[in-house]
């Protein structure tokens, strides 16, 4: 029973879905409710994922963890910012001071730390982009010929310019094949759902 | 040779910071010509009608800010300049209050009301939900909004006069660091036939081309490179936007000479080594 009645929810779920999209009057009726359970869903899913990670760290604070500072700094965050969203702003969308927070801790720190990757690249690209072998010989002249018409000199190519044509032409017939690949699996994915064989999502393999 | 294979990390750090300085003062170099796919995206918002609907959805947050928000205030500046009603939206949480800072901002500069000229509709927890759900009633997903600081309802605002659903929208141009684009395709363009146009970070661009080509995406920002030709597009007609992606272009260039010495003398340092070895032991 506490298999059957998910794997039934979602065979059921997926079978009026499809008929939506067919029917305008089944979407007119079901598609709304049920992006809005979807919201609410996502709104819960908040719940355990909170709970979750109080939980993990108050425990690595017990435990004397040696990182257990950097647990306490994440609790603190974590009802700093609460408390500010919360009583300061008062529930506010986006209030003044859940918007200072974003704006001078959160997003500089984002920032910053992704900046990281312009040195790793430069660092990445010295180490990796070396013509040992056929293929990484052409996989470095395709990335040079991309760098320098992206940003150096346009190139002209066969058709346009150089690097226009490889993202078009070749990297293109690639990317077609991993689209169709993916949209491939996710039918067989669905398909598996709707006859119950998928059975992970409950925890059953 | 040992010496060009083992550059030790810190120099290259060095070297990285200085030309990143260099770049930042200096002026581009050499003009590139204006991407095909840029002008695609120019000339599809210069297709809306005067008053049409324009969603502008800036779907990333701080990571791939420096990246998009060059694209973001361009056609920002570019549909409140044709006069144009924007929709502003944010399906990335972490990037809600830039998206809110820069709609209010590049109104503000454009003599645009809120409320009246555009709207920031703000963020909901599901992309694909609420997308489906745009395509039957966008009032319904974005039941409410901050308009100058007071919460309204969606539906009694003069900008979404004749605005029910996502068929009603004639354009939707979304700017973004993620696979989510898909998102948009699969449920906006396909569902509805919503005219699409994208701006996307480097690390996935390529991706998207695919679409470019079949039309279900109808222009294209790739890059900082984008956002560049894009800024260039509309100062040439409608003069008052601050160039930002511009600026960045001297930094591009210089950076991307660096990587390609480094690579040089990577390979370089690889031939000789190679060769070396094979004279040394040529059995």
């Amino acid at each position: 029973m506490r298999t059957r009645i998910p794997l039934a929810l979602a065979a059921g779920m997926v079978v009026l879905m499809v008929l939506a999209f067919f029917s305008p009057k089944l979407k007119a009726t079901y598609e709304s409710p049920i992006n809005n359970g979807l919201f609410i869903f996502m709104a819960f899913a908040v719940v355990p994922a909170i709970v979750s990670l109080i939980r993990l760290h108050v425990a690595r604070i017990r435990r004397k963890h040696p990182d257990s500072i950097y647990s306490g700094i994440a609790l603190s965050a974590l009802f700093a910012t609460l408390f500010c969203g919360l009583i300061i702003d008062k529930h506010a969308f986006n209030g003044p001071s859940f918007r200072w927070i974003v704006t001078f801790i959160f997003e500089p720190l984002q920032q910053a730390v992704f900046a990281f990757l312009a040195f790793f690249i430069v660092s990445a690209a010295y180490r990796a982009f070396r013509a040992r072998t056929l293929e990484a010989t052409l996989l470095l002249f395709a990335a040079v010929i991309v760098m320098i018409g992206n940003a150096i000199l346009p190139l002209p190519g066969p058709s346009g310019p150089a690097e226009l044509w490889l993202l078009t032409v070749p990297s293109m017939a690639v990317q077609r094949g991993i689209i169709l690949g993916v949209a491939l699996g996710i039918i067989a994915q669905s398909v598996r759902i709707l006859l119950g064989l998928e059975r992970g999502f409950v925890g059953r393999g | 040779m040992e010496r060009l294979l083992n550059i030790d990390r810190q120099w290259i750090f060095l070297v990285v910071v200085v030309v990143m300085l260099v770049g930042a003062i200096a002026q581009p170099l050499i003009p590139m010509p204006i991407s095909s796919e840029s002008r695609q995206l120019y000339d599809v918002v210069g297709a809306v009608p005067e008053r049409g609907a324009v969603i502008v959805a800036m779907d990333y947050g701080p990571a791939s800010k420096d990246e998009l928000d060059a694209m973001s205030v361009a056609v920002l500046h570019h549909a409140f300049a044709r006069n144009l009603r924007v929709l502003g939206i944010c399906f990335d949480q972490q990037g809600v209050s830039n998206a809110e800072r820069l709609i209010m901002d590049v109104a503000a500069d454009s003599n645009r009301r809120d409320g009246d000229d555009f709207v920031f509709l703000g963020f909901q927890s599901d992309m694909t939900a609420a997308i489906l759900g745009m395509g039957t009633s966008i009032k319904d997903v974005f039941p409410e909004v901050m308009v100058d600081g007071e919460s309204r309802t969606t539906a009694e605002l003069p900008v979404m006069r004749g605005l029910e659903k996502l068929e009603d929208i004639a354009l939707s141009v979304q700017m973004t660091g993620s696979k989510d684009y898909e998102k948009w395709i699969n449920y906006g363009n396909a569902r509805t036939g919503l005219t699409l146009a994208t701006g996307a970070t480097g690390a996935i661009v390529t991706g998207l081309y695919p679409y470019l080509s079949s039309g279900q995406v109808s222009g294209l920002l790739r890059s900082t490179r984008g956002a560049a030709d894009y800024e260039r597009l509309v100062l040439d007609a409608h003069p008052g936007l601050e160039r930002s992606a511009g600026r960045k272009m001297s930094v591009q260039f210089l950076a991307h000479i660096m990587l390609l010495v480094f690579i040089a003398l990577a390979n370089v340092g690889g031939l000789l080594g190679r060769r070396t070895a094979a004279e040394d032991d040529p059995a």
